[in-house]
């Protein structure tokens, strides 16, 4: 049921309905619906894979009340790594098993020895990597003792399968949520505008931007041989604004439908293409991930040592980013797009000034200041999409292939196709700037205006959304 | 453990919903006048349904199949009454269910045309996402059930299965530029007059059909046309299996191994049910200016396999 169908619409009504006017005297059966309606939400893709959300939540719910019902250090370890165990087991069966499979019989066709082709065909149940890693951070939560394990199986397993951000996140924390599945909601009408604002600036990131360029991504992805190298970079731009604003465009609405519910969800997004260092790219990029892995990897292989020797940060930043990468995909292609990522940071790490001289101050308003902002945001927008093009083949044959057509002697020529697009998606992100320059969080809040003004700009982005919206495209990140 | 909100936030919630009801009310208003103009436009879907209600009871010869022979057989050059009832994309699912919709109110049928393709065997109407809506105009104009969702509002709703962007279009090009919006003439043949390049379509073509080749479906698919044989013998009517020409550059993109497949499949249907099957995929007497796309035939071309085919029949009777 993806977020701009009709038949989520209509989905979300009855919920909302049954919600805040059938059950609103019990917040435990206000819970009990968010649970049955995001196993509904969940199942209506494949009602199979309820069974593996399940799993996984009943496992986490009764790991973590084993492991705070003991002081015995050893059982706590066994607990947690029955919690890991079945996690990580389900994600590695269902995400990674037909990837190493592979790999392993390519590395021993390499040596000499003929395995013959058994590649596996498993479905991957949508949204696996989201609930895995959200369930997985509350087990280790509670193994640190930084959170008191949840008593309450109704709560527990709303939580774990809260609907608005089930398939593609934000990877919640258990330390932020589990208490507002405990607190009585109360209807704040600013709070619920916000919602529907969220909802209305997110469809128009997917469905008027992220889908239509979609489209012409795939002509070019199909074709690449035959555009000129200018409009396969120009195809890497496009790439970049279709991720961004599909995946942001998701977890805008995430963020609303929460909000209308009662739940305040973290942002998991701020303006990542205006990043002046790969850093702050990635303080500013899916953050919830980006957090998840800072906590529960890149910290425990430092030890929890503070201050760590650079070539210990950087071994800890490639393993980090390179199991990133995998969580991403199973393919080599994503382990090298997150390896790229690990290594644009060395710099920063050996030479900590540099981190200084960008992301860390705001640039003055003198014309060096704003040179100086500018380049250090192209560099960093073209690393990013270096890395992109594996991030968008298939394999790492095309990858190559797309370069080898890309760095060609038409990359100096003249752009013969897409240059509508071209001009609109930067028109898209001058506003996007905008939004950024002002501190706001979409263009709504922009600015003050009268109430005829703001209803006739509501009522522009809803036409243009609804008239946008044919081509109904899976969101990309579903897919990991 | 209860909890709950008090009268007052129960007031201004009720006081909020009012107001973006109030907000959705013309929205809902305009696509609610938008349906309704939908409905009294023309489409293919509506001529062919309409023209068969007229058409049944004189009909001697039926053609079914997707738009190679939509654009590919011309019913009037063919002996006796004629209708097309090609539709692009039409799978073999569907030519039975058109057949069995309409085959009681045949009497005079005595020859029904029927094309394999080269993925006709591989495929099926809800794999494909930019077909995925053809099983819901099947349900709105024919009564379809397959393929569709009863709780999905594609199966009330034509402005649901054209989305909004394109039932604006469409009401558009008909009333503000006269387009008819109609490809097919009454007697259901596309005739095209242009030409596409067909060095880059016989490509994109090609890799399209390759996309979503399903394997697992052909004997699903030769079960199908087995009964549509049986449907047709159990009447008396003699039901021909055809393949359309098909340019050079829209073979080269094909694989050659299941183009063979689906030849040698069909040349062992025709044995073992006794129909007979006419293959003009890569017959030298279509020329380059015969084709509207590199798998599609334009004007002359149609004319060109229509009367080779008619001659054939011709002779095969005598």
């Amino acid at each position: 049921m993806l977020y701009n169908t009709l038949e989520f619409a209509l989905f979300y009504a009855l919920v909302f309905a049954l919600y805040w006017f059938v059950l609103q005297r019990s917040l435990r059966l206000q819970n009990f619906l968010l649970f049955v309606a995001s196993y509904v939400f969940y199942g209506w893709w494949d009602w199979r894979f309820m069974g593996l959300l399940l799993l996984s939540s009943l496992t986490d719910f009764i790991a973590g009340r084993q492991i705070s019902q003991t002081q015995d250090l050893g059982r706590r370890r066994m607990w947690l790594i029955f919690s890991l165990t079945v996690n990580l087991g389900m994600l590695m069966i269902f995400k990674y098993l037909g990837f190493f499979i592979d790999s392993f019989i390519a590395m021993a066709r390499g040596f000499g020895y003929e395995m013959g082709d058994r590649t596996l065909s498993i479905i991957l149940p949508i949204g696996i990597s989201f609930y895995v890693f959200q369930s997985v951070s509350y087990s280790l939560d509670v193994f640190r003792r930084r959170l008191e394990p949840e008593k309450d199986l109704v709560n527990f397993l709303a939580f774990a399968s809260f609907f608005p951000q089930l398939v593609a996140g934000p990877i919640e924390r258990a330390t932020n949520m589990l208490p507002q599945f405990k607190k009585v909601r109360v209807f704040k009408e600013d709070l619920f505008k916000e919602g529907i604002r969220l909802i209305l600036w997110g469809l128009f990131k997917k469905v008027v931007v992220a889908d239509n360029i979609g489209a012409t991504m795939e002509l070019i992805i199909r074709h690449h041989e035959v555009y000129r190298g200018s409009v396969l970079a120009m195809g890497v731009f496009f790439f970049a604004c279709q991720l961004y604003c599909d995946f942001s465009g998701y977890s805008d609405m995430a963020q609303g439908t929460a909000r209308l519910l009662g739940f305040d969800l973290m942002r998991n997004f701020n303006f990542p293409y205006f990043a002046r260092d790969i850093m702050d790219f990635w303080r500013r990029w899916h953050i919830s991930l980006t957090t998840w892995f800072r906590d529960y990897v890149f910290l425990p292989l430092s030890g929890g040592k503070m201050i760590l020797t650079p070539w210990i940060q950087i071994r800890n930043t490639l393993i980090t980013f390179t199991i990133s990468g995998l969580w991403h995909g199973a393919s080599w292609t994503f382990v090298i797009w997150g390896l790229l990522h690990g290594l644009y940071h060395i710099p920063y790490i050996l030479f900590p000034k540099l981190r200084a001289n960008a992301a860390h101050t705001r640039p003055p308003f003198t014309v060096a200041g704003t040179l100086r902002a500018t380049f250090q945001t192209g560099l960093t927008l073209l690393l990013n999409f270096v890395a992109l093009v594996f991030f968008m083949s298939k394999d790492l044959a095309y990858a190559v292939s797309y370069f080898s057509h890309m760095f060609s002697a038409s990359l100096f020529r003249e752009v013969n196709d897409f240059r509508e697009q071209f001009w609109w998606l930067i028109g898209f992100m001058g506003l996007e700037w905008c939004i950024m320059f002002y501190k706001k969080h979409h263009p709504f809040q922009l600015f003050n205006w009268p109430p005829a003004v703001r209803w006739a700009l509501y009522y522009a982005f809803l036409l243009i959304v609804l008239y946008y919206n044919y081509d109904r495209r899976a969101f990309l990140y579903f897919q990991f | 453990m209860t909890g709950g909100h008090s009268s007052t936030s129960s007031f201004e919630m009720k006081h909020f919903l009012l107001r973006l009801f109030i907000f959705l009310a013309p929205v809902g208003l305009l696509l609610l006048g938008l349906e309704i103009l939908q409905r009294q436009l023309p489409n293919n879907y509506v001529l062919k349904r309409d023209r068969m209600a007229v058409l049944h009871d004189s009909l001697e010869t039926l053609i079914l199949g997707s738009s190679h022979t939509q654009l590919g057989i011309n019913p009037d050059s063919l002996d006796g009454k004629a209708f097309n009832l090609a539709l692009t994309a039409q799978t073999l699912y569907f030519d039975h269910f058109l057949l069995t919709r309409y085959l009681d109110s045949m009497p005079r049928l005595r020859r029904v045309i029927l094309p394999i393709s080269y993925s006709s065997y591989a495929a099926e109407s809800d794999r494909n996402p930019g077909d995925y809506n053809k099983s819901y105009h099947y349900a709105f104009f024919f009564g379809s059930t397959a393929f569709t969702d009863w709780y999905s509002i594609r199966r009330y709703s034509l402005v649901a299965i054209w989305s909004v962007k394109q039932s604006v279009d469409r009401a558009w090009a008909y009333y503000t530029r006269g387009d008819s919006l109609v490809d097919s003439g009454p007697n259901g043949w596309m005739a095209a007059r242009d030409q596409h390049n067909l060095a880059k379509n016989g490509q994109e073509s090609g890799l399209f059909h390759d996309q979503y080749y399903d394997s697992t479906l052909i004997p699903l698919n030769i079960a199908r046309v087995t009964d549509i044989a049986r449907l047709c013998r159990e009447r008396h009517i003699e039901l021909v299996l055809i393949s359309t020409p098909m340019w050079r550059s829209y073979m080269e993109h094909i694989r050659r191994d299941r183009y063979h497949h689906m030849v040698s499949t069909t040349d062992s249907l025709s044995q073992a049910l006794g129909i007979p099957y006419y293959n003009f995929t890569e017959d030298p007497r279509f020329v380059e200016e015969d084709y509207y796309d590199a798998n599609h035939l334009r004007i002359q071309g149609a004319n060109k396999l229509t009367t080779l085919l008619r001659d054939t029949l011709n002779a095969q009777n005598r």
